[in-house]
Protein backbone atom coordinates (compact mmCIF):
# COMPACT_ATOMS: atom_id res chain seq x y z
CA UNK A 1 0.00 0.00 0.00
CA UNK A 2 1.66 3.12 -1.05
CA UNK A 3 1.77 6.73 0.87
CA UNK A 4 -1.18 7.99 -1.52
CA UNK A 5 -3.69 5.39 -0.56
CA UNK A 6 -3.18 5.21 2.91
CA UNK A 7 -3.48 9.10 2.77
CA UNK A 8 -6.44 8.65 1.19
CA UNK A 9 -7.81 5.70 3.82
CA UNK A 10 -7.17 7.85 6.67
CA UNK A 11 -8.85 11.09 4.84
CA UNK A 12 -12.32 8.37 4.25
CA UNK A 13 -11.99 7.30 7.79
CA UNK A 14 -11.48 11.10 9.47
CA UNK A 15 -14.44 12.38 7.30
CA UNK A 16 -16.58 8.90 7.99
CA UNK A 17 -15.75 9.50 12.01
CA UNK A 18 -16.85 13.28 11.51
CA UNK A 19 -20.20 12.94 9.77
CA UNK A 20 -21.27 10.43 12.83
CA UNK A 21 -20.17 11.76 15.30
CA UNK A 22 -21.65 15.71 14.24
CA UNK A 23 -24.94 13.49 13.57
CA UNK A 24 -24.73 11.92 17.32
CA UNK A 25 -24.07 15.48 18.57
CA UNK A 26 -26.71 16.87 17.37
CA UNK A 27 -29.05 14.18 18.25
CA UNK A 28 -27.64 13.98 21.78
CA UNK A 29 -28.11 17.51 22.10
CA UNK A 30 -32.01 16.95 21.32
CA UNK A 31 -32.45 13.99 23.68
CA UNK A 32 -31.30 16.06 26.45
CA UNK A 33 -33.15 19.11 25.56
CA UNK A 34 -35.70 16.44 25.59
CA UNK A 35 -35.06 14.60 28.92
CA UNK A 36 -34.90 18.51 30.98
CA UNK A 37 -38.29 19.51 29.56
CA UNK A 38 -39.85 16.48 28.64
CA UNK A 39 -40.49 17.32 24.87
CA UNK A 40 -39.51 19.40 21.72
CA UNK A 41 -41.08 21.67 20.47
CA UNK A 42 -38.95 24.46 19.63
CA UNK A 43 -39.80 27.58 17.05
CA UNK A 44 -36.73 28.97 15.41
CA UNK A 45 -37.66 30.88 12.57
CA UNK A 46 -40.62 31.10 10.02
CA UNK A 47 -39.01 28.19 8.09
CA UNK A 48 -37.51 26.22 10.69
CA UNK A 49 -38.57 24.19 13.69
CA UNK A 50 -37.36 21.89 15.91
CA UNK A 51 -39.58 18.75 16.64
CA UNK A 52 -38.75 15.48 17.49
CA UNK A 53 -40.37 12.56 16.02
CA UNK A 54 -38.71 8.71 16.16
CA UNK A 55 -38.95 7.02 12.97
CA UNK A 56 -39.18 3.31 12.96
CA UNK A 57 -39.49 2.66 9.43
CA UNK A 58 -36.75 3.71 6.44
CA UNK A 59 -37.07 7.11 4.30
CA UNK A 60 -40.37 9.18 4.02
CA UNK A 61 -41.65 7.04 6.86
CA UNK A 62 -42.08 4.04 4.94
CA UNK A 63 -42.29 0.51 6.07
CA UNK A 64 -42.94 1.81 9.55
CA UNK A 65 -44.67 -1.11 11.71
CA UNK A 66 -44.94 -2.02 14.60
CA UNK A 67 -43.74 -5.68 14.46
CA UNK A 68 -40.67 -6.32 16.01
CA UNK A 69 -39.97 -9.18 13.11
CA UNK A 70 -40.24 -6.09 10.39
CA UNK A 71 -38.11 -3.68 12.07
CA UNK A 72 -35.84 -6.32 12.42
CA UNK A 73 -35.80 -7.40 8.55
CA UNK A 74 -35.76 -3.80 7.63
CA UNK A 75 -32.48 -2.90 9.68
CA UNK A 76 -30.95 -6.46 8.35
CA UNK A 77 -31.73 -4.91 5.06
CA UNK A 78 -30.00 -1.68 5.74
CA UNK A 79 -27.13 -3.25 7.59
CA UNK A 80 -26.54 -5.27 4.10
CA UNK A 81 -26.74 -2.21 2.06
CA UNK A 82 -24.08 -0.52 4.40
CA UNK A 83 -21.66 -3.49 3.54
CA UNK A 84 -22.31 -3.36 -0.27
CA UNK A 85 -21.39 0.64 0.17
CA UNK A 86 -18.41 -0.33 1.97
CA UNK A 87 -17.63 -2.83 -0.96
CA UNK A 88 -17.95 -0.14 -3.25
CA UNK A 89 -15.85 2.21 -1.52
CA UNK A 90 -13.26 -0.30 -1.48
CA UNK A 91 -13.09 -1.01 -5.09
CA UNK A 92 -14.03 2.65 -6.03
CA UNK A 93 -10.53 4.73 -7.33
CA UNK A 94 -12.17 7.84 -8.17
CA UNK A 95 -13.85 10.96 -5.94
CA UNK A 96 -17.13 9.09 -5.69
CA UNK A 97 -15.15 7.16 -2.84
CA UNK A 98 -16.11 10.40 -0.94
CA UNK A 99 -19.40 11.10 -1.98
CA UNK A 100 -20.43 7.07 -0.68
CA UNK A 101 -18.22 8.09 2.49
CA UNK A 102 -20.37 10.57 2.86
CA UNK A 103 -23.57 8.85 2.11
CA UNK A 104 -21.87 5.88 5.13
CA UNK A 105 -21.70 8.24 7.38
CA UNK A 106 -24.89 9.25 7.68
CA UNK A 107 -26.26 5.49 7.31
CA UNK A 108 -24.41 4.54 10.08
CA UNK A 109 -25.22 7.69 12.18
CA UNK A 110 -29.29 6.33 11.18
CA UNK A 111 -28.46 2.71 11.67
CA UNK A 112 -26.55 3.28 15.27
CA UNK A 113 -29.87 4.92 16.70
CA UNK A 114 -32.35 1.63 15.43
CA UNK A 115 -30.02 -0.78 17.07
CA UNK A 116 -29.55 1.71 20.12
CA UNK A 117 -33.36 3.02 20.36
CA UNK A 118 -35.35 1.04 18.01
CA UNK A 119 -36.13 3.67 16.44
CA UNK A 120 -34.15 6.96 14.69
CA UNK A 121 -34.87 10.43 16.35
CA UNK A 122 -35.48 12.63 13.46
CA UNK A 123 -36.09 16.78 14.50
CA UNK A 124 -35.26 18.75 11.88
CA UNK A 125 -38.78 20.43 10.70
CA UNK A 126 -38.73 22.93 7.02
CA UNK A 127 -41.72 24.48 6.74
CA UNK A 128 -43.59 27.13 4.28
CA UNK A 129 -46.85 28.64 5.01
CA UNK A 130 -47.70 25.68 6.44
CA UNK A 131 -46.46 23.10 4.03
CA UNK A 132 -43.92 21.23 5.46
CA UNK A 133 -41.17 19.16 4.12
CA UNK A 134 -40.60 15.54 5.95
CA UNK A 135 -38.81 15.93 9.36
CA UNK A 136 -35.05 14.72 8.96
CA UNK A 137 -31.91 14.61 10.79
CA UNK A 138 -28.18 15.87 10.29
CA UNK A 139 -27.49 11.96 9.39
CA UNK A 140 -29.71 12.25 6.23
CA UNK A 141 -28.88 15.81 5.11
CA UNK A 142 -25.72 13.80 4.98
CA UNK A 143 -26.82 10.76 2.98
CA UNK A 144 -28.89 13.64 0.47
CA UNK A 145 -25.38 15.45 -0.10
CA UNK A 146 -23.87 12.50 -0.81
CA UNK A 147 -26.75 10.89 -2.72
CA UNK A 148 -26.87 14.66 -5.11
CA UNK A 149 -23.06 14.44 -5.71
CA UNK A 150 -23.22 10.99 -6.94
CA UNK A 151 -25.53 11.77 -9.23
CA UNK A 152 -24.04 14.59 -10.71
CA UNK A 153 -20.45 12.77 -10.91
CA UNK A 154 -22.89 9.98 -12.68
CA UNK A 155 -24.26 12.65 -14.77
CA UNK A 156 -21.25 14.13 -15.82
CA UNK A 157 -19.10 11.08 -16.12
CA UNK A 158 -16.59 12.43 -13.33
CA UNK A 159 -13.20 10.25 -13.70
CA UNK A 160 -10.60 11.72 -12.06
CA UNK B 1 -27.01 6.79 -21.32
CA UNK B 2 -29.47 3.57 -20.44
CA UNK B 3 -26.76 2.38 -17.78
CA UNK B 4 -26.31 5.80 -16.31
CA UNK B 5 -30.24 6.14 -15.68
CA UNK B 6 -30.57 2.36 -14.05
CA UNK B 7 -27.12 3.70 -11.89
CA UNK B 8 -28.93 6.68 -10.71
CA UNK B 9 -32.74 4.60 -10.21
CA UNK B 10 -30.44 2.27 -8.48
CA UNK B 11 -28.69 4.85 -6.12
CA UNK B 12 -32.21 6.48 -5.18
CA UNK B 13 -33.86 3.40 -4.36
CA UNK B 14 -31.33 1.73 -2.31
CA UNK B 15 -30.74 5.23 -0.39
CA UNK B 16 -34.73 5.69 0.58
CA UNK B 17 -33.31 2.77 2.79
CA UNK B 18 -30.72 4.73 4.39
CA UNK B 19 -33.05 7.87 4.86
CA UNK B 20 -34.48 7.94 8.34
CA UNK B 21 -36.98 11.04 7.51
CA UNK B 22 -40.38 11.11 8.21
CA UNK B 23 -44.01 12.77 7.45
CA UNK B 24 -44.60 15.56 9.43
CA UNK B 25 -48.29 14.90 8.56
CA UNK B 26 -47.94 12.04 10.80
CA UNK B 27 -45.76 13.62 13.41
CA UNK B 28 -48.78 16.70 13.88
CA UNK B 29 -51.59 14.02 13.64
CA UNK B 30 -50.47 12.09 16.64
CA UNK B 31 -49.19 15.37 18.70
CA UNK B 32 -52.45 17.04 18.14
CA UNK B 33 -53.46 13.47 19.57
CA UNK B 34 -51.41 13.52 22.34
CA UNK B 35 -52.05 16.85 23.14
CA UNK B 36 -56.10 16.18 23.72
CA UNK B 37 -55.56 13.13 25.40
CA UNK B 38 -53.21 15.35 27.84
CA UNK B 39 -54.89 18.83 28.27
CA UNK B 40 -58.80 17.35 28.15
CA UNK B 41 -58.49 14.88 30.10
CA UNK B 42 -61.89 14.28 32.07
CA UNK B 43 -61.91 12.27 35.09
CA UNK B 44 -64.20 9.49 34.09
CA UNK B 45 -67.37 9.73 36.56
CA UNK B 46 -69.13 6.40 38.07
CA UNK B 47 -72.74 6.09 36.65
CA UNK B 48 -75.30 7.81 38.97
CA UNK B 49 -76.61 4.85 40.81
CA UNK B 50 -79.41 4.38 43.65
CA UNK B 51 -78.00 4.49 47.19
CA UNK B 52 -78.39 1.73 49.57
CA UNK B 53 -80.29 3.11 52.27
CA UNK B 54 -82.56 5.22 49.97
CA UNK B 55 -85.51 3.76 51.32
CA UNK B 56 -84.62 4.95 54.51
CA UNK B 57 -84.22 8.73 53.90
CA UNK B 58 -87.02 11.00 55.71
CA UNK B 59 -89.92 12.26 53.24
CA UNK B 60 -91.05 15.70 53.63
CA UNK B 61 -94.57 14.92 54.98
CA UNK B 62 -92.83 12.10 57.22
CA UNK B 63 -91.31 13.76 60.85
CA UNK B 64 -91.42 10.44 62.71
CA UNK B 65 -88.00 9.93 61.87
CA UNK B 66 -86.48 13.23 63.10
CA UNK B 67 -88.24 12.85 66.33
CA UNK B 68 -86.93 8.72 67.03
CA UNK B 69 -83.86 10.05 66.32
CA UNK B 70 -83.96 13.41 68.46
CA UNK B 71 -84.94 10.97 71.32
CA UNK B 72 -82.05 8.27 70.53
CA UNK B 73 -79.52 10.95 70.82
CA UNK B 74 -80.99 12.84 73.58
CA UNK B 75 -81.75 9.75 76.09
CA UNK B 76 -77.66 8.74 75.43
CA UNK B 77 -76.93 12.74 76.54
CA UNK B 78 -79.23 12.15 79.28
CA UNK B 79 -77.40 8.94 80.14
CA UNK B 80 -73.94 10.12 79.76
CA UNK B 81 -74.76 13.79 82.18
CA UNK B 82 -76.06 10.87 84.49
CA UNK B 83 -73.31 9.30 84.57
CA UNK B 84 -70.89 12.29 84.84
CA UNK B 85 -73.14 13.71 87.34
CA UNK B 86 -72.83 10.00 89.82
CA UNK B 87 -68.87 10.43 88.91
CA UNK B 88 -68.96 13.89 90.30
CA UNK B 89 -71.24 12.97 93.34
CA UNK B 90 -69.26 9.78 94.21
CA UNK B 91 -66.45 12.51 93.81
CA UNK B 92 -68.03 14.47 96.07
CA UNK B 93 -69.25 12.00 98.47
CA UNK B 94 -65.61 10.61 99.36
CA UNK B 95 -63.86 13.89 101.43
CA UNK B 96 -59.92 14.09 100.74
CA UNK B 97 -57.34 14.27 102.94
CA UNK B 98 -57.35 17.52 104.30
CA UNK B 99 -61.57 17.29 104.67
CA UNK B 100 -61.38 13.93 106.72
CA UNK B 101 -58.83 15.49 109.66
CA UNK B 102 -61.03 18.89 109.48
CA UNK B 103 -64.25 16.61 109.98
CA UNK B 104 -62.47 14.32 112.48
CA UNK B 105 -61.56 17.38 114.45
CA UNK B 106 -64.79 18.91 114.82
CA UNK B 107 -66.31 15.58 115.73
Amino acid sequence: MNSEKIKKVIIGIILLVLIFFLDRITKILILNIVEETGKLDIYVNSFLNLYLVWNKGIGFGLLSFDQKSTYNVISLLILLINLIIIYLIYNEKSIKTYFLLVILGGSFGNLFDRIYYNAVPDFIDLNYKGYHWFIFNVADIFITLGILCLIFSELLNYKK
Amino acid sequence: MIKKKLNILTIIIITIFLYSCQSAKDAFQSKKRSDQSDEFLVQKKNPLVMPPDFEKLPTPGNQEFYKEEITDSSDIKDLLKIKENNNQENNFDQPTGIESTILKKIQ
